[in-house]
């Protein structure tokens, strides 16, 4: 009985398993202050942490005056906890008594002059530091706590990024831990004016994110929207950047992302040079940047590492891409089945000839293929690193040629599912690609359904889409339309990088201007030089 | 606006490539069409049967018998991929008014397939004729006339819409290509034809058909249809022109200078003068030496000013003839002057307007040709020189 009455109960007990703020706080709303009387204070630490099995307490003496560190031992190092802490303490076991131990910043310059610290003063912050790997130590007496950073639990190491791939320019990538990636950001941007603002989310997993920015060229009010919808983040966790994005974006049901991420320190110091806020979350390698426009995730951190005429030849590539990936199949379909004067007449015939004989509609063969690929690909990204030959292998037999050679599917529709495909992975930023891919299938079934008109149609009705989207104010199809004139020189084409000297006049920065102007780098005069060599 | 209702999958549609028309026995026109079999067309499919099938059926109207087809022919026909309509002589004297209005009108066609008028045989026969290099007969003939456009200009390459603009037209009167073929169709018909090296049978080029309005009223040789593409901006051809013309007597042996002409334009020109229509011609165009057979040093710059000038005369007498010859065996305007006296002089046009081809029939003719002579090739004296000196010595 008493478990079905919790079902019901379960909705209006909105803070079950939370930090009771009856434990922390009094009836005044005050953070509880903490009690001359070491056992009371003991005593209310273990009633909020539950009796949890990681909890530890070590009582110490120093001189005859009575205490106790605690700390939960699974978030600090505990060899470093015994050299730091402990030895110490041992040894102040040992002191003879003097008054001046009662005072706990004696204690504190005595015994750990070299360990970063903190005092508490109420409930609440202690338990907050014991959460983030403090230990705390608490005298008798004493109406404020210790709380000494011993150094956290293993992080992994900086690699290489996984995901956003380049072949020349740095190969260091986020990590899972907030400080270390802070501190690569700070290597590449050694500048006072660099700030970094810490919030905290999640209700229940109270989890540290902190926005970045460049004080002096942010503009404010860009960045006080930010905040404000930051702290109006209303979640039980928030575990991944993948969180703070649903949470912040200017519009849910779209498929176009409309937040910018990296796992790459050089990309996220560009983009803040730029004017524009990095988010970076505890626990998370990717770092969001807002606001971000629909030409941002056209461009690679490594299109600025190569020369200017390659990146302006590999942009065009990748929105030629974007537009196969989302177009290629469907035009398949409207051709073949609805406007055959459109194509050669030879090009026709050897269609013809390969759909001899195969019993499914265009669109149904195609509709076929796209999904296989799609349930290929999927699988290919969750299954064990182990079996990844296998799936390669079945994949491109089963789809390339026993499919073809079953007369199941023609040759070239193949053809046009692998082309469409591989172009879908030319975006620098994954998850760019999952707007093309979904639509891509609405695509083929209006294409299906009404020919080049269907395309058409919804190409239009998704650019009307595009161009009422907007990013923390900013629209998502600047500086396309509107037609920013000087921020072309880094959208379609790059230019050389002495050129390129404004930073997006459509962020509104306080410093619109990122260099002054200068002469192009060129050989130094031809008779000088002649004259050296004449010598 | 497409939909659902018109999708029609690749392999439930018959392409046709070729259509040819011949008056009926006994309704007014026999119609031949020919369809693609496609599987023979493919890399791995074909198996050596027919590349295409025809079908032919009578009736009184083109329409009504490219939807009846299916009485012998399976899938659904597609025309948008007709490249050639034969039209056979019998029935171009006729008129074809009769059939254009539906090709035209229906929307069923591109209008870029190209009409030819066939002669010696039925219009049906020309479509059958197998061939190894291109399988389909009508995409042999295509490609055929395209290149030989291309290349030295035996024939007016006429697609619908040139076609019917030329008839609505007062001031100039359509022109088609005419084909003719040499062997035994029976044997042509058989993709045996393909394995023989000179093939049993054979469809050519045989100059150009002259209309009045729909109806054709003469034919011009392949030379002669060269005469006419100069009015035509001919692109590329080549001369054999007799380089010892004027001082030689005919039992000396005969010298040709081979010229290509690289590039040509010309202005049509119309005016009336004195209540006498003066039709004029210039010609402007770039050659090259591509061989000699003459003994002149073409290193010399005089050399190249005769040859320019030989080239010249020899246009000039190739267009003047066939301009004579039209004017006075046929009397129709097919060269378009009396559209250029329409932008020229509007209101003499509006006068004349409907008795054109006679005033153009008695029209003084005026031919100019400006020929700059490039280059020589890739060399300047010939061998020939050589040797004769080597024989002097």
């Amino acid at each position: 009985m008493s478990s079905f009455s919790s079902l019901f109960t379960r909705r209006k007990n909105k803070n079950r398993g939370r930090i009771s703020q009856k434990e922390i706080y009094d009836k005044e709303g005050i953070p509880k202050h903490f009690d001359l009387n070491l056992e009371k204070n003991l005593k209310s630490m273990q009633e909020l942490f539950n009796q949890t099995s990681d909890y530890e307490e070590i009582e110490i003496k120093i001189g005859d005056l009575k205490g106790c560190v605690c700390y939960l031992g699974t978030t600090l190092n505990k060899s470093e906890l015994n050299t730091h802490v402990l030895e110490p303490l041992r040894a102040a076991f040992k002191q003879p008594k003097t008054e001046s131990h009662k005072d706990i910043d004696y204690v504190r310059e005595a015994f750990f002059p070299a360990v970063s610290y903190k005092y508490g003063e109420t409930l609440h912050q202690l338990v907050w530091q014991m959460l983030n790997g403090y230990a705390i130590i608490m005298l008798d007496q004493h109406n404020r706590a210790l709380a000494l950073n011993i150094g956290g639990t293993d992080k992994r190491s900086i690699e290489e990024p996984s995901t956003q791939t380049i072949i020349r320019g740095p190969k260091e990538g986020f990590v899972e831990d907030i400080n270390t990636n802070i501190g690569l950001i700070r290597k590449k941007i050694k500048n006072p004016r660099l700030v970094f603002e810490e919030f905290n989310v999640g209700i229940d997993s109270n989890t540290q994110l902190k926005i970045g920015y460049m004080k002096g060229i942010v503009n404010e009010d860009i960045l006080s929207e930010v905040r404000q919808r930051i702290s109006k983040i209303n979640a039980s966790g928030i575990l991944d950047t993948g969180n703070v994005e649903e949470f912040i974006s200017d519009e849910t049901f779209t498929f176009f992302p409309l937040v910018f991420n990296s796992e790459r320190p050089d990309s996220i110091s560009g983009n803040i040079l730029e004017g524009k806020i990095a988010i970076l979350l505890d626990g998370s390698p990717f770092v969001l940047i807002v606001p971000s426009v629909f030409t941002d995730f056209f461009q690679s951190t490594e299109d600025y590492y190569q020369p200017f005429f390659m990146t302006s030849f590999i942009r065009i590539i990748r929105y030629m891409s974007f537009m196969i990936t989302l177009t290629f199949p469907s035009l398949y379909v409207a051709i073949t089945t609805y406007h055959h004067e459109l194509m050669p007449t030879p090009l026709l015939i050897n269609l013809q000839s390969q759909r001899e004989g195969v019993p499914f509609p265009a669109v149904i063969e195609i509709l076929m293929m796209e999904l296989t690929f799609e349930v290929l690909r999927e699988a290919g990204v969750r299954m064990p690193r182990a079996v990844g030959q296998t799936l390669s292998i079945v994949g491109a037999l089963v789809i390339g040629q026993a499919a073809v050679e079953a007369g199941l599917v023609s040759n070239v529709l193949v053809v046009v599912v692998a082309f469409s495909a591989i172009a879908s992975f030319v975006s620098p930023i994954y998850n760019f690609s999952i707007a093309a891919r979904l639509i891509r299938f609405i695509l083929i079934i209006m294409a299906a359904s009404l020919g080049l008109y269907g395309i058409l149609l919804l190409l239009i009705i998704m650019v009307i889409h595009l161009v009422s989207l907007r990013s923390f104010g900013i629209p998502y199809l600047t500086p396309v339309a509107p037609f920013k004139m000087k921020d072309q020189s880094d959208i379609f084409i790059r230019v050389p990088i002495w050129g390129d000297r404004y930073r997006p006049t459509y962020l509104m920065t306080k410093a619109p201007v990122k260099t002054k102007k200068s002469p192009p780098p060129s050989a130094p005069k031809q008779d000088s030089g002649g004259k050296k060599e004449n010598e | 606006m497409t939909g659902c209702w018109d999708r029609e999958e690749l392999d439930d549609i018959s392409v046709v490539t070729g259509m040819a028309v011949d008056p009926g026995e006994e309704k007014k026109y026999r119609m031949t069409v020919e369809a693609i079999n496609s599987a023979e067309f493919g890399r791995q499919s074909a198996q050596g049967d027919a590349p295409v099938l025809t079908y032919t059926l009578e009736g009184d109207s083109l329409s009504e018998l490219s939807h009846k087809m299916n009485v012998g022919l399976t899938r659904k026909l597609v025309f948008s991929h007709t490249r050639v309509l034969y039209i056979s002589e019998e029935v171009a004297k006729g008129g074809v008014f009769g059939f254009l209005d539906f090709l035209e009108r229906s929307g069923q066609f591109r209008n870029d397939f190209s009409i030819v008028i066939t002669s010696g045989y039925p219009a049906s026969e020309f479509t059958k004729i197998t061939y190894p290099v291109e399988k389909s007969p009508s995409l042999k003939l295509s490609t055929q006339i395209n290149a030989l456009t291309e290349e030295w200009g035996g024939n007016p390459d006429v697609q619908l819409y040139d076609f019917i603009t030329s008839i609505i037209s007062k001031g100039i009167n359509p022109v088609a290509g005419m084909i003719s073929m040499r062997g035994d169709p029976e044997k042509g018909q058989t993709v045996e034809n393909n394995k023989d090296l000179s093939p049993d049978a054979l469809v050519y080029a045989d100059g150009m058909a002259v209309f009045k309005n729909d109806k054709m009223v003469g034919r011009l040789s392949l030379e002669e249809t060269r005469g006419y593409l100069w009015t035509k901006d001919l692109r590329h051809t080549s001369l054999s022109i007799k380089c010892n013309s004027e001082t030689a007597d005919s039992s000396e042996e005969e010298f040709f200078l081979d010229a290509r002409i690289i590039r040509s334009k010309v202005k049509l020109g119309a005016k009336y003068q004195n209540d006498r229509p003066k039709i004029n011609v210039k010609i402007n165009g770039e050659a090259k030496i591509q061989g000699t057979q003459c003994p002149n040093d073409l290193t010399k710059i005089n050399v190249f000013a005769e040859h320019e000038k030989l080239i010249e005369k020899f246009i000039k007498d190739e267009i003047t003839q066939l301009i004579i010859k039209v004017q006075k065996e046929y009397g129709v305007d097919i060269f378009g002057f009396g559209e250029s006296l329409n932008r020229q002089d509007h209101k003499k046009y509006k006068e004349v307007e409907n008795k054109w081809d006679k005033e153009f029939a008695k029209a003084e003719l005026d031919v100019k040709v400006d020929i700059q002579l490039l280059r020589a090739g890739i060399k300047n004296k010939s061998f020939n020189a050589d040797i004769e000196e080597r024989n002097q010595e």
